[in-house]
């Protein structure tokens, strides 16, 4: 598994979601991204999931409850690199309509060649 | 019904790490029968979906025993069971709606239900009060492209 936190220089907090993102795998992260949310005050939240094979609907309550507290801070989400299994199930839940999902190939294919 | 051409039977405890258990078993059960890569994960989804709610809010507060049956089918269905004796469903109509969940607070979006419809071909919801739950989804597996031993 990768760090589960990253700062870029441009006010990105990158959070990288594990490979398998379920209730125990969620609740084991919840905790540090939060008090990373409110400590570090972040421009934008991202949540890295091109890492992430399996996902089920915890994964979804995870971004979901950090998406309520990013967004009393003002704070935007994006989600970045889901699979095309991951983005179906996030529009089930009627994601687009709240977050930001974005792909970044060169990102992808770096991910690839390793 | 017919007879299954195999079954497994398995009891576990309302732990979370078996979340990740439960799935390794049912890709076990099913790599054999040679799935489709997104057959297979809509099942590990489901069953994913169906033991994390047994783990949340059957046995809310408590730990209990969790049971998955798993049957194939000469015809390339699948049948999953899962149940539980924990405190069961009030009102399984308004579980089984999107979005609807009784611990928001909690990170719970409200999808498990719609997920395992949507991943399986039936989805079948049973429970009394204090008495547990069980749920009962069947899956129909495409025919294997890989030719039959002869």
């Amino acid at each position: 598994m990768n760090d589960l936190l990253r700062f870029t220089n441009d006010g990105e907090m990158i959070v990288s979601l594990p490979h398998e993102l379920d209730h125990h795998s969620a609740s084991a992260v919840r905790g540090d991204i939060d008090t990373a949310l409110f400590s570090k005050n972040p421009k934008t939240l991202v949540f890295d999931l091109s890492d992430v094979e399996f996902m089920d609907s915890a994964g979804l309550g995870l971004i979901l409850g950090r998406y309520a507290r990013a967004s009393v801070l003002g704070i935007p989400i994006i989600i970045r690199d889901p699979s095309p299994r991951n983005e179906r199930l996030l529009s089930m839940a009627e994601f687009h309509n709240i977050v930001k999902i974005e792909h970044k190939e060169a990102n992808k294919n770096e991910k690839t060649a390793k | 019904m017919k007879r299954p051409q195999n079954e497994i039977k398995c009891t576990f405890m309302s732990l979370s790490q078996n979340e990740s258990l439960a799935r390794s078993i049912v890709t076990g059960f099913m790599l054999p029968l040679d799935p489709a890569v997104d057959e297979l994960a809509d099942v590990r989804c489901a069953v994913s979906e169906a033991v994390t709610n047994c783990i949340v809010h059957a046995y809310r507060d408590t730990v209990g025993l969790i049971t998955m049956t798993l049957r194939c089918y000469e015809n390339g269905k699948i049948r999953i069971i899962i149940s539980d004796k924990g405190c069961g469903i009030e009102n399984v109509e308004q579980a089984r709606r999107p979005l609807f969940t009784t611990a928001p607070d909690e990170d719970r979006c409200g999808m498990g239900f719609s997920i395992m419809e949507s991943f399986s071909d039936s989805l079948t919801v049973t429970s009394q009060i204090g008495n547990g739950t069980k749920v009962t989804m069947t899956k129909k597996l495409s025919p294997s492209d890989k030719i039959p031993p002869t």
